[in-house]
């Protein structure tokens, strides 16, 4: 799947992948990577940027730990951020709902 | 064990392999701010580089195999400094817009005591129309930039403003608002109505910010101009 695809889904994929608990980059990276099966073509030195960005808007929450000798920054959701992810869910079903109707060929809904 | 990621004097990167220190020194090369924030991204980019390289190792690659796939997935540098760039420039907008609103009030105050002693800010607006509008000007900016790269109160609907612009826009009346009052002084200087020190106080706050905010303004505008490492 194509990075221009994804790029505006991907706040809400960064939401999702925090939504069972703290996760440091690299393994939202791989939460990415497994969920999809390695289908998304992500550039994934972008996801760092985006999840700093999601902590701007007060989405995650993030602070340094020390692992293995080595500074790592781990983020999690905040109750904001459950509520943007609960929004973007909404609003994923009835976009999704909707292409696939069309894509499928049925007819279109009578208003 | 993974070893200590440390940047050198120099611009390498310490225990990793020479592609990744590479990568994250083209990175930090497109990356606009002060060298501490620079260096806050750049170690996490440079952990995950090393966890990525490690993922590749496990699966049997050689060290330096490894860490070009690790490179190759974390994307090209210029895309991924682009990003970077992206962020630290809305940083640097949010506390431009932060500077202008914390110092607006205390230089306004000012003025209001050199200009219109003894009546309030409505006096000088009826005065002087222009300064209103500047400052009106210069208050929603700043105020949309706060609100376009922070949380957003709930009950606000979304903001669709470039938060470059809006501070830059700030920062321009800002600049334009110091730029007349410090005019209007001048003339009760030349007429001899300028006697309290609160005139001299007035003029060093305004012109303190005319020296911080036409450089803010390039500054987020500018791109980095540093050599690579």
């Amino acid at each position: 799947m194509k990075a221009e695809v994804l790029k505006g889904h991907l706040d809400g994929l960064l939401l999702a992948t925090l939504e069972d608990g703290p996760l440091h980059g690299y393994a939202v990276i791989e939460a990415l990577r497994a969920g999809s099966e390695g289908r998304f073509d992500l550039a994934t030195g972008t996801v760092y940027p985006a999840l700093r960005r999601l902590e701007s808007s007060g989405l995650l929450r993030s602070g340094w730990s020390v692992v293995s000798g080595r500074r790592r920054r781990t983020y999690h959701l905040t109750d904001r951020g459950r509520q943007a992810l609960a929004g973007q869910r909404t609003d994923w079903e009835e976009f999704a709902a909707t292409v696939t109707a069309l894509l499928g060929g049925r007819p279109w809904p009578v208003l | 064990m993974a070893r200590p990621v440390n940047r050198l004097p120099g611009g390498a990167w310490a225990g990793l392999p020479r592609p990744v220190s590479d990568y994250l020194a083209e990175v930090d090369a497109a990356l606009p701010g002060p060298r501490r924030a620079r260096r806050d991204l750049m170690t996490e980019l440079a952990d995950g580089l090393v966890d990525a390289t490690h993922h590749y190792r496990r699966q049997g690659l050689p060290t330096l195999d490894a860490a070009r796939r690790a490179i190759r997935d974390s994307g090209p540098s210029a895309l991924v400094g682009a990003e970077f760039a992206a962020l630290m420039r809305r940083w640097r907008a949010r506390r431009t817009a932060q500077t202008l609103l914390a110092t607006g009030p205390p230089i306004g105050l000012l003025w209001l005591v050199v200009l219109v002693p003894g009546r309030g800010p409505g006096a000088l607006m009826t005065q002087l129309p222009l300064l209103a509008g500047l400052l009106c000007l210069a208050i929603v900016a700043c105020a949309a930039t706060v609100l376009t790269t922070g949380p957003a109160p709930r009950w606000l609907p979304p903001v669709r403003i470039d938060p470059l612009h809006a501070a830059a826009t700030a920062c321009a009346a800002a600049t334009l608002c110091d730029l007349l009052v410090l005019a209007i002084a001048a003339q009760m200087v030349l007429h001899g109505s300028a006697t309290s020190s609160t005139w001299a106080i007035a003029a060093t706050a305004s012109l303190t910010r005319l020296a911080y905010a036409p450089k803010a303004a390039r500054r987020l505008r500018n791109q980095p101009h540093r050599a690579g490492h």
